[in-house]
């Protein structure tokens, strides 16, 4: 069964693609989620209502993001692919190339598949990380990684 | 269909007092506004839909509302942040808790309660 999202946005979400794993909240999104943070809103708007690492640039780039994650020990890598003991996370965006607008942020399972929170709505595990892939969230531009 | 929804709303409460008439505006813009994120993370981009920009666009008169929706959502709350922000010029929000929304919401009901805007 699926979850309440707008099925019509991530159209590659299916029963067969992804398990829904928690309920719908507004308290943490995709970046937080990613990060392992379930207490804030992670975004580098420029009104300072969600939260962004110190010293990070407050600007919605990938660059930006790929230094919020930086702060958390990882580096950029060259694909999703899984290795073992080693974390990814791969950032999703959409626009011309070289000029992605970040939307979305997935954490790689140490089963190789990924899990990802909805915007407002549900946290999921997807069997591949293009399964978000889509209108609203573009598709992965880069993954990073740490050890586990 | 949100214009349609509120010419309709306007005809059904032109007898009514308009706080009325305000508030069942600010509830359409709000499920509109819901219905026009849909799945996005993105603060701004939230900010940005016409809904949300529309409830800005209703001044002071919204402040009473998104304090009243905050109160309902409980531990859930949305990101009605920035609509006050827009509004009033304030931001009574800790450095600390930037991001934290049940802490954003409860500075933010806290300052509604000094500055009597409780609905």
């Amino acid at each position: 069964m699926l979850g309440s999202w707008p099925q019509h946005e991530l159209p590659h979400l299916t029963p067969a693609t992804c398990e829904v794993t928690s309920k719908a909240s507004s308290r943490y999104n995709c970046i937080a989620w990613a990060a392992k943070d379930v207490i804030k809103n992670w975004w580098p708007d420029p009104f300072g209502i969600g939260y962004w690492p110190p010293g990070v640039p407050r600007a919605v780039t990938i660059g930006a993001f790929i230094q919020a994650y930086e702060t958390l020990g990882y580096k950029l890598c060259f694909d999703g692919s899984l290795e073992a003991g080693i974390e990814k996370v791969a950032i999703f965006g959409i626009g011309p190339q070289g000029l992605e607008i970040p939307t979305h942020a997935a954490l790689q399972l140490e089963s190789g598949e990924w899990t990802s929170k909805l915007g407002p709505f549900e946290d999921i595990s997807h069997k591949t990380v293009d399964a978000v892939n889509g209108p609203v969230y573009g598709k992965p531009i880069c993954y990073m990684a740490r050890p586990r | 269909m949100v214009i349609h929804q509120l010419q309709e709303t306007r005809k059904a409460v032109f007898l009514v007092d308009s706080a009325k008439a305000d508030w069942l505006k600010f509830r359409i813009l709000v499920e509109k506004w819901r219905t026009e994120r849909g799945a996005r993370s993105s603060i701004t981009e939230a900010m940005a839909m016409p809904a949300y920009l529309a409830i800005i666009g209703m001044g002071e008169r919204a402040i009473p509302f998104l304090i009243a929706q905050l109160r309902s959502e409980g531990d859930e709350p949305d990101q009605w942040f920035g609509a006050l922000m827009a509004i009033t010029g304030e931001n009574p929000t800790k450095p600390e808790d930037q991001g934290n929304f049940q802490k954003m919401a409860e500075a933010w009901i806290k300052w509604a309660e000094r500055e009597v805007y409780a609905w």
